[in-house]
């Protein structure tokens, strides 16, 4: 049973991981050194600020100076990692062994979260403190000590729109190509009952329920799209470029399920007999699934792009009114038995029916000042749950450069980043430091990335 | 369903918190609780006993989380109470003996625990705290969904007839455990 739970919470993590969109996995999967050491900020006009902003796709690249043309990353973390967790031994490693005794599954749900590519100077603590169960005949209690951090007292969610893949000729400013995207959202809150038993420690009280609510979706295809961006005023070194692109997309799959409630009810008093908890689950779900009709709907993106000698100024919006149709869902309301112990469906599920989904619209602004060898920039970034703000800086001495930044995370947790490189010639070698909120704990961890850079 | 209920709540209880590494798990169990809701908290004793007269409780089922605790290793288990032995009549001295096993026929094993009331007198009440380190080989029995728990009188009489009660007036299971409860 354990190792079914942790897989199934191993594959839930991954899904969202993998569709986490590029700046916030800057916060957690950031390989380019140079960002690392500017808490995440962009300095330069790469991927992380095209894929916001079509408009960027036009500015020529030494709008800003000192962009490197490619950064290989070194992943320290790797070593680190797998001299903790030699190869030859992880079939009986505790961390991947949930019959070890020493098996932790926060720590390995932090290890997807914060997948270790990069040296963790100072890793995240797992809480590893004694849990207390009071159990009497009207009496249950428990107390999770440290561990009642990890339980989110407000409404817990992960959303993640990506597109992971994206091909295509551009011509001219014109491209044509086709997109793949995913997106994941969960989220999730528990009742007031459930939330102080389990984070204040609060005694069960008879005859109560005690439960979870919230919903989960996941959905993906691909999207023809078609797209242009283009100076429309200026030169290159003083014009404004705007872009955007129509997306229409297919929707391979997707499956939701709004949980109304999930949880138990006690009985009263609360050990009586054998059987003092009732489940209590009520949720409908709904599902197309690879082979139905494909989910359709049209999305677009715009963006500007203003560049004035030393400052590049950009606003790009993604996935305005991306509204997915799917024809040929399938809608299943399905409640736990108590009387059978299964999960049933209380009503004849519906078929072939019309159900919408939308993708979070996404908004990104961002400026970059070069004046000299000092570079300063900042976004703000917003897709869908928690603006994330970044802000750092460059200041290079021949050879040397020194970075910093301060950055507020999609948890709303204030971050640092600081570091430095070495250029020789066309090659950088660059390392960053930054604190990260990737785990499920309250405190920060510390992370350095290095990475080499082609100029 | 009382194990798929408590597969739930584990994920957001012994998942969250017992399972924390080395952590354990420690679960006090307030015996005392399930003998009172029964009634069987006070139990008269005789001696000589007279015919048909039991000088046990019935069997009582005390439940334990309704996971079990899996392959989970116990630490360590103590029990810790007071027993008062109110005499009415006679004179002598009453042992309070406690059962505890995971089948129902816990009077075919020794007593776990044997407290001993000292000599009694009418008017008597003679509190007896006690405490026991449970031996090795009774502790995988808190691995388990639910223990059954008996108490059996015993009295000698030097002035017969000897007759009162025993009451018990707190009885706590204390069980630490290395998780591995899955």
């Amino acid at each position: 049973m354990r190792t079914t739970v942790v897989s199934s919470g191993l594959a839930a993590l991954l899904l969202a991981v993998a569709a986490l969109p590029l700046p916030l996995a800057g916060q957690g999967l950031l390989t380019d050194a140079r960002r690392a050491g500017m808490a995440g900020v962009s300095l330069t006009l790469d991927g992380a600020l095209t894929r916001y902003n079509p408009a960027y796709r036009a500015v020529p690249p030494q709008a800003v100076h000192g962009g490197a043309k490619a950064t290989i990353p070194i992943p320290l973390g790797l070593i680190q990692f797998f001299h903790d967790h030699p190869i030859s031994n992880l079939r009986n490693d505790p961390l991947f062994h949930p019959d070890s005794a020493r098996f932790n599954p926060i720590e390995l749900a932090d290890l997807v979260l914060h997948l270790p590519l990069n040296y963790d100077v100072r890793k995240v603590p797992t809480p590893t403190n004694d849990v207390t169960f009071g159990i009497g005949k009207d009496f249950f209690q428990a107390d999770l000590g440290k561990a009642q951090s990890l339980i989110p007292a407000d409404q817990f969610g992960i959303t993640g729109s990506s597109r992971p893949l994206s091909i295509g000729p551009s011509f001219h400013g014109i491209s044509v190509g086709v997109t793949g995207w995913l997106h994941d959202d969960v989220e999730f809150q528990l009742d007031d009952s459930l939330l102080a038993f389990l984070k204040d420690a609060h005694q069960a009280h008879d005859n109560t329920t005690y439960s979870v609510f919230g919903n989960v979706l996941a959905e993906g295809g691909f999207a023809p799209s078609i797209g242009y961006s283009g100076r429309v005023y200026g030169n290159e070194d003083r014009g404004l470029y705007v872009g955007g692109g129509v997306h229409y997309y297919l929707g391979v799959a997707y499956g939701s399920s709004l949980v109304d409630t999930a949880g138990f009810k006690t009985g009263s008093p609360i050990f009586s007999g054998t059987n003092p908890l009732t489940p209590q689950f009520s949720a409908t779900t709904s599902y197309s699934k690879y082979g139905n009709t494909f989910g359709h709907g049209v999305g677009v993106d715009v963006g500007l792009a203003w560049v004035t000698g030393p400052i590049v100024f950009g606003v790009g919006v993604n996935d305005i009114g991306a509204t997915i149709t799917w024809p040929d869902t399938r809608i299943e309301h399905v409640i736990y038995d108590t009387s059978t112990n299964k999960f049933v469906n209380d009503l004849p599920p519906r078929l072939g029916v019309e159900t919408k989904t939308k993708l979070p619209v996404t908004y990104l602004a961002n400026v970059i000042y070069t004046l000299g060898g000092t570079t300063v920039g900042a976004d703000l970034l917003d897709n869908g749950r928690g603006t994330q703000i970044h802000v750092g800086a460059e200041q290079r001495f021949g050879p040397f450069a020194v970075r910093g930044g301060v950055a507020r995370d999609q948890r709303k947790k204030v971050e640092f980043g600081w570091g430095g490189g070495l250029r020789f010639g066309p090659f950088g070698l660059d390392a960053g430091f930054w604190t990260h909120s990737n785990a499920l704990s309250d405190q920060r961890g510390i992370t350095m990335a290095t990475s080499l850079s082609i100029y | 369903m009382q194990k798929t209920t408590w597969v739930g709540v584990t994920l957001m209880v012994a998942g969250l918190g017992a399972g924390c590494g080395q952590g354990r798990l420690i679960f006090n169990v307030d015996v005392y609780s399930f003998l009172k809701s029964a009634n069987r908290d006070t139990v008269p004793y005789y001696a000589p006993l007279p015919p048909g007269v039991p000088d046990t409780i019935p069997v009582q089922t005390v439940n334990l989380p309704p996971t079990g605790a899996g392959s989970s290793i116990v630490d360590s288990a103590s029990l810790t109470g007071t027993v008062a032995f109110v005499d009415a009549q006679g004179t002598g001295s009453v042992s309070y003996q406690l059962f505890i096993d995971t089948a129902r026929a816990v009077y075919t094993r020794p007593a776990l625990l044997t407290v001993s009331s000292g000599s009694v007198s009418p008017g008597d009440s003679i509190n007896t705290p006690f405490s026991l380190n449970i031996p090795a080989a009774i502790k995988p029995f808190f691995t388990s969904t639910q223990i059954y728990v008996g108490v059996r009188l015993a009295g000698t009489a030097t002035s017969p007839p000897l007759q009162g009660r025993a009451r018990l007036t707190a009885l706590q299971l204390s069980v630490a455990l290395q998780d591995k409860i899955f």
